[in-house]
């Protein structure tokens, strides 16, 4: 296995351990997309992940506080009343046994209107769980290389050879590209829409958190996640998720991500006693056009797998994918296969999402003009800003951190030439295109690019400042 | 039809030696200027097939060395939005290519 971080250190270790059978984007909104069979492979499928992620712990004894919890879908006001309503239908209809009732028996300490239920669902750690895992894998036999990248992956001959960064090749008779999005250039790219979501930790005065259980709740166009935490130091925490937007573009409604976290702030103190914001982070996601992920070989003959698209329900469908993805190896059949095929054309059910996302990334290379960049000089940059700015005719990013110090990188994604833009809430630079992520000195985070952004020499940086302040001077 | 496409060709042409510029300096070409750029081309090679089963005589010649310069165009533009090196002659043959059905319609224009 070849971890480019550390094991857990990327978007799973920032999930908030929720496991359920339903969908993040409603089970409603597949059922509008897919038949009654797919819609019960679904929820099959996903239960069976939970199912199997439990017997994992029980059989390598892994504490990773997992627990079997409700999970609650709750409409703060009437408006969300409706959507419960076809979100219960969508549920029976996938053979989950749910029960839809008004406020009673909600363990939240404000008023909501009603609440759709769902018994045996369930939360852990996932960075506990996931390390675990993985000890118990190495402790099988795998060899588990952290902090290798891997650069590439070709087959020859029915084999495929990974390459890494330091220029060692790995050859395996198949390959799992377990990398959220693949990784390089490839089609279904232009199927994942590519966002960021928040999240807090807080504590509460009163020490009074809600019982275990995952609770979405919906107020009007808004959706939140909640759930207690206690850490294995005893302390509690109540997490809340929500504001997603498009990686690397300003959401909806506000200046920056920085508001986000604020709104976020907001919503939990209008509805709990918060003494304190303990922690904040962002974790990303991927949507897939017709709301299920991609999972199996890239193409008929290929032993390359990828598995992507899980939108905010990774935990659950990455052990799905690692279900299908060994069945497929072993030659196994695997019914719930063909509803997650990598290869699988929906035009009709994926046309409006894929337009959407497409038509956005044309816009953002539309966007890319000579004098479209964020300062004119690097005296305009402050400390802990990001900015985009024109260096000897090329578009930079420059980051001025704390202590004033300036590091500037090419502002070009390595992945598909987008203007990457700088995320002040997370300071990140984060291409709007296919949602890659550099650090300020233009390392790779994640998301599909391979190469980091490459730096500016210094003497140019320098000589551009000379000039402004000859500038300033005359 | 023929004098706006002719308009066309002639912005896009201005846009796409400032392309040419960057390439040959191994510049990033602004992607937006790239996108107006074809689609101006693009314009007025629509524009001139239309003219071409519109009228008679037409210029077929111009219109099919159209066509292969926006062949060109693409390659060129796959080329750069996927990070691979753009040869530079295939940068300037795309421009010649595309100056020379310029210069033909022109020529047909005037005549």
């Amino acid at each position: 296995m070849l971890e480019a971080l550390r094991v857990g250190q990327g978007t799973t270790g920032y999930s908030t351990g929720n496991l359920y059978a339903t969908v993040d984007r409603r089970l409603d909104r597949v059922r509008s997309k897919v038949d009654k069979e797919t819609l019960k492979i679904v929820a099959d499928s996903r239960s069976a992940a939970i199912d199997r992620i439990e017997s994992l712990i029980a059989e390598h004894a892994i504490a990773c506080d997992f627990r079997r919890v409700p999970f609650f879908h709750i409409a703060e006001t009437a408006d969300g009343e409706k959507a419960l309503k076809d979100e219960f239908a969508a549920c029976t209809e996938a053979g989950l046994r749910v029960s839809l009732g008004g406020p009673q028996g909600v363990p939240l300490p404000f008023p909501v209107h009603s609440a759709l239920r769902l018994e045996g669902q369930a939360q852990l750690n996932p960075l506990a769980y996931t390390c675990a895992l993985a000890g118990a894998t190495a402790a099988a036999g795998c060899r588990i290389h952290e902090g290798t990248k891997a650069i590439s992956v070709d087959e020859e001959d029915g084999q495929c050879i990974v390459t890494t960064e330091s220029g060692h090749t790995v050859r395996a008779r198949h390959v799992l590209m377990a990398t959220h999005s693949p990784k390089g250039i490839m089609f279904v790219q232009t199927l994942l829409g590519p966002y960021r979501e928040y999240a807090l930790a807080a504590t509460l005065a009163s020490g009074t958190y809600p019982p275990p259980g995952t609770f979405w709740t919906m107020t009007g166009e808004q959706r939140h996640s909640l759930r207690h935490y206690r850490n294995e130091a005893g302390e509690d925490f109540l997490l809340c998720l929500g504001e997603p937007h498009k990686v690397g573009q300003k959401p909806d409604d506000a200046e920056s991500n920085v508001e986000l976290f604020t709104r976020l702030e907001t919503y939990l103190r209008e509805r709990f006693d918060v003494a304190s914001i303990a922690y904040r982070w962002g974790a990303q996601h991927y949507r897939s056009a017709d709301g299920l992920p991609y999972i199996g070989p890239r193409d008929d003959d290929s032993h390359v797998h990828i598995a992507t698209g899980f939108a905010t329900d990774g935990l659950v469908y990455g052990t799905l994918a690692a279900m299908l993805v060994t069945d497929h190896i072993v030659g196994r059949d695997n019914p719930w296969a063909h509803a997650y095929r990598f290869g699988r054309r929906t035009p009709i059910k994926s046309a409006a999402a894929w337009i959407k996302e497409n038509a956005n990334v044309a816009w953002q290379y539309l966007k890319d003009l000579p004098s479209n960049v964020d300062a004119d000089h690097f005296a305009d940059i402050g400390p802990g800003e990001g900015k985009t700015i024109l260096v000897d005719g090329s578009k930079c990013a420059a980051f001025r951190d704390d202590n004033g110090a300036l590091s500037v990188v090419s502002a070009v994604c390595t992945h598909m030439a987008c203007i990457v833009a700088f995320n002040p809430g997370e300071r990140t630079w984060d291409c709007p295109c296919h949602g890659s992520r550099f650090r300020t000195d233009g390392t790779v985070i994640e998301g599909p690019a391979i190469n980091d952004l490459p730096s500016v020499s210094v003497s140019i940086v320098a000589e551009q400042i000379a000039k402004e302040g000859e500038k300033e001077n005359t | 039809m023929i004098w706006a496409a002719i308009g066309c060709f002639a912005i896009a042409a201005i846009l796409g030696g400032y392309l040419l510029r960057r390439v040959l300096t191994d510049r990033p070409t602004p992607k937006g200027i790239a996108i107006v750029h074809g689609l101006l081309a693009a314009t007025g090679l629509v524009l001139l097939v239309v003219y071409n089963l519109t009228y008679t005589p037409a210029p077929v010649i111009p219109t099919l060395v159209f066509g292969g310069a926006a062949l060109g165009g693409f390659l060129v533009f796959g080329r750069d939005i996927t990070k691979k090196t753009i040869p530079k002659w295939l940068a300037l043959g795309h421009g010649l290519v595309a100056v020379t059905g310029f210069a033909l319609l022109l020529i047909f224009a005037a005549g």
